[in-house]
């Protein structure tokens, strides 16, 4: 018998003992690579990241020091380029999403009361990818070849004629590859949030970190597409000379701005509002109350996620834009400091009524809030327009957004640190050594960041080399390399306290500060099922509020409850599968793809890609499973992972459509930028085979809704015969669309024009689509034949359904905008 | 088990759907005002020949203070539907009500105070329509 927060939570040893030996430790080095435990690879995601935030720092220290005294010599320009560069993309893309999202992945089922997330192959396919696009990335030193041209990347600047070196390729090729992560992580996390809660778990009892781990999840969804598009587009133009951003082309520089700012700026928050959500659950803990206005933080945290897709153009406002326009995202911007305001007063309010404890966590969260405070101000002048014409460009935005994303995220990251590391590691951090840490990091990020303001407004620009002695920015500089020391200084001192704890730490018990949320029911550190019976909540602080009851134990099987999405109802159990390598192997296919790309070998990338979809194939064979016989869950559905499953594919079609949109939107940008549109010299396509074409998807969609009814009314085999004749249709459509590049590509070559470009760029995404929809439609037939598929309908059959529906819709818009929209204008 | 593991639901007094609207109106009259009024005034201000010859307001900041002010009545529309919703739901929070009741609460709360921002930020949005040159640039 444990006893949590005043309230008796009951352990079974009979119990522990059987669910231990269903949820198998890893026994060798291959399962040890296999494993999908959440915690285990949360916690690679926390060193991965750690590693990659070490290197960043490395790069950063080498800046400072260049930059702390006038005409500085250390480095070259070119190697400087490379360091600035390498610096941004590891912090914004390797180390602060990853870190970010390794707590996520270790924390929300713990938090939820699951045993796992809802995919966790997929989460290890999401470790291991991360992993390998940063070494990919990182690789580039190797050859001298790391990018150098911002982390933004701005073209012409990257384009083959100024850039012909590999950096913009390892950038380009590395960011495509880490943005698959990124996105079935954040997949991952949302079916988990919001179909793997623990009974009883509402939405408004849902911890706040749940609410901005969602917000986080969502929002890469929708912004990630958009970088995918403009990293296409820039490897295609460097690779096969496409034209999209060659203004001589038809192609416009403005397209690579628009395109990576509506990724990039919601970017900026899907990587500080987890750590305003970690924030809003130590506070609370450490202020000895629950958190004042938790509906309304929700609320701002779901917001300023919102907001963030409509600000992107403020980081344009020096490109010539009319006034209105930029009113428009001068007031967004501003708008999007209400929400962060309420989230900020929120958390006084609670300390201001609480009881404070002046624990380390706590003083790193005090000094979040400060700096994030100070970040938010600076983020509100540049909201302003006419501050932003003179601050654009300059050390004032390196201020700024240092204080949002280090002042802010990493403090945020330490204060989650020194708050979770005893339930992960069941020991505690050394106080002493942490108040140290936190003194030497606050002073030293200060000292270090705020002189950049000033340098800034004296009218230092950023990504410089060096400068002169007469310019007036040494004192600044110099400051700002003392501080960046003390503040390194500082974070080795929590790294040796990681260190000398995991061995040495008194040990933590579960719930050592006496917290409130469910993550502290378990052991720590917790088993790999997280809780032998799985708790029923009734209310928003359970541990604080007798609000959890031990509910079933499930112990048939690797199950967890599948519940509802508004009430946590509970609907059904899930089987999770277990430890796989085929993730690992995937992943690794798949760098061999990218570095086939990279060094322009396209027969052996295809190969490659080749074998990461057959990869896919094999982790996905379904095994037979079981179920708990203890499920009490009236008219529960056969099939294990029906929703889940369905959900991921609904997850998988929202991002495709999201990338055409982006597609679309850009072959209307183009053509709205060109005098004309096809331009003079380019083909209008003609009609007869793309109606032709029309006419098999359509007709291969109807055949297969058929299929799929046949399959209940008339058994499998009528499915089956459903299913051939859709992927005969399917192949009608490539070959008419090979037909139609045949008689194309002699009149207008891809790198003929921004129209011919965007032309082939999205007839050719979808039709690679539709052999994805064809490779999909033959997994699931074998698997029928194989007499594999559960379920009535079994989860394949839908998901195959809808992915072909949904390429056949999509074609349908293509229709409308390549095809038809030129006849009329 | 003893413990109850699906819902101890009656049904909320409010539907679903009301719920919704008032939770999600005001934030997509306020983003759909936005992307329109920076497409009025991109292509108002320059109306040059175009290769797409997508419709060229003549008068962009009328244009877009009738765009501001219709996103303002869908946003004032998703208020009412959300200060009803949460007049109907009052009393309904955490405490020892059946789970759906109290989520329905929330729902309705934060789609009251989630109409408000948006409807302010709406205000916020049209206001520079009538003080701005609108397609003076500045460079």
């Amino acid at each position: 018998m444990s006893s949590v927060g005043g309230h008796a939570y009951e352990s079974d040893g009979d119990l522990s003992a059987q669910l231990t030996s269903l949820w198998k430790a890893p026994t060798s080095i291959v399962s040890w690579l296999a494993t999908v435990d959440h915690k285990a690879l949360g916690l690679r995601y926390i060193y991965t990241a750690s590693a990659f935030f070490i290197a960043g720092g490395i790069e950063a220290a080498i800046m400072r020091a260049q930059l702390a005294r006038p005409d500085g010599h250390l480095v070259s320009p070119e190697m400087y380029n490379q360091l600035f560069t390498m610096h941004g993309v590891t912090m914004m893309f390797l180390f602060v999403q990853p870190v970010l999202s390794g707590f996520s992945f270790y924390l929300v089922p713990l938090l939820i009361g699951a045993r796992e997330l809802a995919f966790p192959r997929l989460n290890s396919f999401s470790y291991y990818v991360f992993l390998l696009a940063g070494v990919f990335m990182y690789a580039s030193f190797l050859n001298g070849q790391a990018p150098n041209n911002g982390w933004f990347n701005y073209a012409p600047l990257s384009g083959p004629m100024f850039n012909a070196g590999l950096n913009i390729d390892f950038y380009a090729l590395g960011l495509l590859f880490l943005g698959i992560s990124t996105t079935v992580g954040a997949a991952n996390l949302i079916v988990t949030i919001l179909h793997m809660r623990a009974p009883g778990m509402s939405i408004d009892r849902m911890p706040l970190l749940l609410w901005s781990s969602l917000t986080m999840s969502v929002a890469v969804i929708f912004a990630i597409p958009s970088l995918t598009v403009a990293l296409g587009m820039l490897e295609l133009e460097r690779h096969w000379r496409f034209a999209f951003f060659q203004p001589a082309l038809g192609g416009s520089p403005m397209l690579w701005q628009h395109l990576f700012w509506v990724f990039g700026h919601p970017w900026v928050y899907i990587v500080f509002l987890p750590a305003t959500g970690m924030l809003s659950m130590v506070i609370p803990t450490f202020a000895r109350r629950p958190m004042v206005g938790h509906s309304l933080v929700a609320l701002a945290t779901v917001t300023t996620g919102l907001i963030g897709f409509g600000v992107w153009v403020h980081h344009m406002f020096a490109t010539g834009l009319p006034q209105l326009s930029m009113s428009f995202f001068g007031a967004a911007s501003m708008a999007v400091s209400i929400p962060s305001a309420i989230q900020i007063v929120a958390w006084i309010v609670t300390m201001w009524f609480g009881r404070v404890v002046f624990a380390t966590p706590m003083l790193f969260a005090l000094a979040f809030i400060v700096q994030f405070v100070i970040g938010g101000i600076s983020g509100v002048m540049t909201a302003a327009v006419p501050f932003d014409l003179q601050a654009t460009d300059t050390y004032f935005v390196v201020g700024h957004i240092h204080y949002v994303l280090a002042g802010g995220t990493v403090f945020g990251v330490l204060a989650a640190l020194y708050y979770w590391y005893p339930k992960m590691f069941g020991r505690m951090l050394s106080e002493r050594l942490g108040k140290l840490s936190f003194g030497l990091t606050f002073i030293g990020f200060n000292v270090a960041f705020f002189p950049m303001h000033i340098a800034g407004l004296l009218g230092m620009p950023r990504r410089i080399y060096t400068y002169s002695a007469d310019s007036g920015w040494a004192a600044a500089n110099m400051v700002a390399t003392i501080g960046a020391y003390v503040f390194a200084i500082g974070l080795a001192v929590t790294l040796y306290n990681i260190a000398r704890s995991r061995f040495a730490g008194a040990p933590a018990g579960a719930n050592p500060w006496g917290a409130a949320s469910l993550e502290w029911l378990a052991a720590s550190p917790p088993e790999r099922f997280n809780f032998a019976r799985i708790p029923i909540v009734s209310t928003r602080e359970p541990l604080w509020t007798d609000g959890v009851q031990p509910g079933p134990a499930w112990d048939a099987g690797r199950l967890s409850p599948r519940t509802s999405v508004l009430d946590a109802d509970l609907e059904d159990v899930v089987e999770l599968p277990d430890a796989s390598i085929w993730p690992v192997v995937m992943s690794l296919f798949a760098l061999g793809g990218f570095a086939a790309l990279l060094v322009r070998w396209e027969g052996s990338a295809a190969v490659l890609f080749a074998l990461t979809l057959l990869s896919a194939a094999l982790w996905m064979w379904p095994t037979p499973g079981r179920k708990s016989t203890e499920a009490p869950v009236p008219g529960a559905a056969d099939s294990v992972y029906r929703k889940v499953g369905f959900w991921a594919m609904v997850l998988f079609c929202i991002t495709e459509a999201t990338i055409f949109t982006y597609l679309l939107s850009s072959y209307f940008f183009l053509g709205v930028s060109n005098t004309a549109w096809p331009p003079p010299g380019s083909i209008v396509p003609a009609l007869p085979k793309p109606l032709l074409m029309t006419a098999f998807l359509i007709s291969s969609s109807v055949v297969l809704l058929f299929a799929e009814r046949a399959r209940v009314t008339r058994g499998a085999r009528a499915y089956r015969i459903g299913v051939l004749a859709t992927m005969a249709l399917g192949l009608g459509f490539l070959v008419l669309q090979m037909l139609e590049y045949r008689d194309k590509l002699p009149m207008m070559a891809p790198s003929s024009s921004s129209y011919a470009s965007t032309f082939y760029l999205i007839t050719g995404f979808h039709g690679s689509h539709v052999c994805l929809g064809l490779l999909i439609l033959g997994w699931t037939l074998i698997a029928d034949v194989r007499g594999r598929l559960r379920g009535d309908p079994p989860v394949a059959v839908k998901n195959s359904s809808l992915y072909w529906h949904f390429v056949d819709g999509v074609w349908l818009v293509i229709l409308t905008c390549l095809y038809l929209s030129p006849r009329w204008y | 088990m003893a413990v109850s593991t699906t819902s101890q639901n009656e049904a909320p007094t409010v539907s679903l759907s009301r719920l919704w609207l008032g939770l999600l109106l005001a934030p997509a009259a306020w983003l759909v005002g936005e992307q329109l009024g920076y497409y009025v005034t991109a292509r108002g201000c320059e109306p040059g020949v175009t290769g797409v010859p997508l419709p060229s307001p003549a008068h962009p900041a009328a244009t877009v203070l009738v765009i501001e002010i219709a996103a303002a009545i869908l946003a004032a529309s998703g208020l009412v539907i959300a200060v009803r919703s949460w007049r109907a739901t009052r009393g309904d929070d955490d405490s020892g009500k059946p789970a759906a009741s109290g989520r329905a609460h929330f729902m309705a709360f934060t789609g009251m105070v989630t109409s408000s921002l948006f409807l302010v930020g709406i205000v916020w949005f049209g206001f520079p329509a009538i003080v701005v040159n609108a397609c003076s640039e500045v460079r």
